[in-house]
């Protein structure tokens, strides 16, 4: 009993932290979507994700920040921004996940970051003599992972056709 | 690094002047579509982070990490980082906390250290991100989308204790 209570106790605690920083986000990507940077942004990414993505339409824009912000390492900016594109993918899905929302949430999970700031964090607070030393082989194999989750999904959409 | 995100806001409120938008009713227009973000978000987080907490402080997570000691170790994982990998796609500080601990007591630059902090970096939370992101939209149905993130972080723990083999011992 205790112990569910202290779980949902947290999600207060995580949602009313994470509050600022997405009214500060969502409101700045609101100033980026008027000047049409947003749309600028999409339309450089368009092509790559089109090949991954076919039905992207107008989540091209969130999708694209969503994985610039979480590959330079700004992962409470890379929340609202996947939460809005999955908002927009999801619109017309009924409850089932579309190819392109499970294209989205593997490569959304499978991590490729310049630095892993909070790795590089705690190995600096525990003595680590080169807390960095981790950046290459942990880019190396988040590449290798995503190029996994990409290719399970294709095997995934090939066999559901 | 740490300059980055400055510079980004300002430039982007510059741009904003010089397309004559009024940046700051930009801003507060875009803010305040995150409460309805929010407030969808906060009862799918309660009901995830309930499952969570009552799996790792159950003990369920220790009984699963005792059973995995010699799979893990027979497949070529040091048996000291199961805890951390089977804490890892559930929450982040969690398995940041944990990856804390394993440095203090075995040393950050050990092998044991640098296994646990590359696996950590090359993997996500993913049992927790797809069932928040799902529950919040009202998908029901995830179809593949789970086996292709479990197989990818999988792929990332491998090739993470790969690379540190290769590279760094």
């Amino acid at each position: 009993m205790l112990l569910l209570v202290s779980g949902a106790d947290s999600s207060i605690k995580l949602c009313l932290s994470l509050s600022g920083s997405y009214l500060l986000w969502m409101g700045l990507f609101n100033i980026a979507a008027k000047t049409g940077l947003v749309e600028k942004l999409a339309s450089l990414m368009r092509r790559p994700l089109r090949l991954l993505m076919p039905g992207i339409g107008e989540a091209a824009g969130p999708v694209s920040l969503n994985l610039s912000a979480n590959f330079l390492g700004l992962g409470n900016a890379a929340t609202p921004f996947g939460l809005e594109a999955m908002r927009i993918l999801s619109k017309d899905s009924h409850g089932t996940a579309s190819r392109e929302i499970c294209m989205f949430l593997a490569l959304n999970t499978s991590a490729v970051e310049l630095l892993p700031t909070g790795v590089i964090a705690v190995r600096t607070a525990c003595g680590s003599t080169d807390p960095y030393l981790i950046v290459l082989p942990t880019f190396l194999s988040s590449i290798i992972s995503a190029f996994c989750a990409v290719l399970v999904c294709k095997i995934f959409e090939g066999m559901k056709r | 690094m740490t300059l980055i995100v400055p510079f980004f806001v300002l430039s982007l409120i510059l741009c904003a002047l010089i397309r004559h938008i009024d940046p700051f009713d930009a801003f507060v227009e875009g803010a305040a579509a995150a409460f309805p973000m929010l407030r969808k978000l906060l009862p799918n987080m309660a009901a995830i982070l309930a499952c969570i907490t009552l799996f790792s402080g159950s003990g369920m997570l220790d009984r699963l990490t005792a059973f995995f000691y010699s799979p893990a170790k027979f497949v070529g994982i040091p048996p000291e980082i199961v805890h951390l990998l089977l804490m890892r796609p559930l929450s982040g500080s969690g398995s940041l906390s944990i990856l804390s601990d394993i440095l203090l007591r075995y040393g950050a630059d050990s092998y044991i250290g640098l296994c646990s902090s590359v696996c950590v970096g090359s993997t996500e939370t993913i049992l927790y991100v797809i069932p928040l992101y799902c529950s919040t939209n009202g998908i029901k149905q995830t179809r593949y989308a789970l086996v292709a993130a479990i197989f990818s972080g999988l792929v990332g723990i491998f090739t993470g204790i790969f690379f540190v083999r290769l590279l760094l011992i």
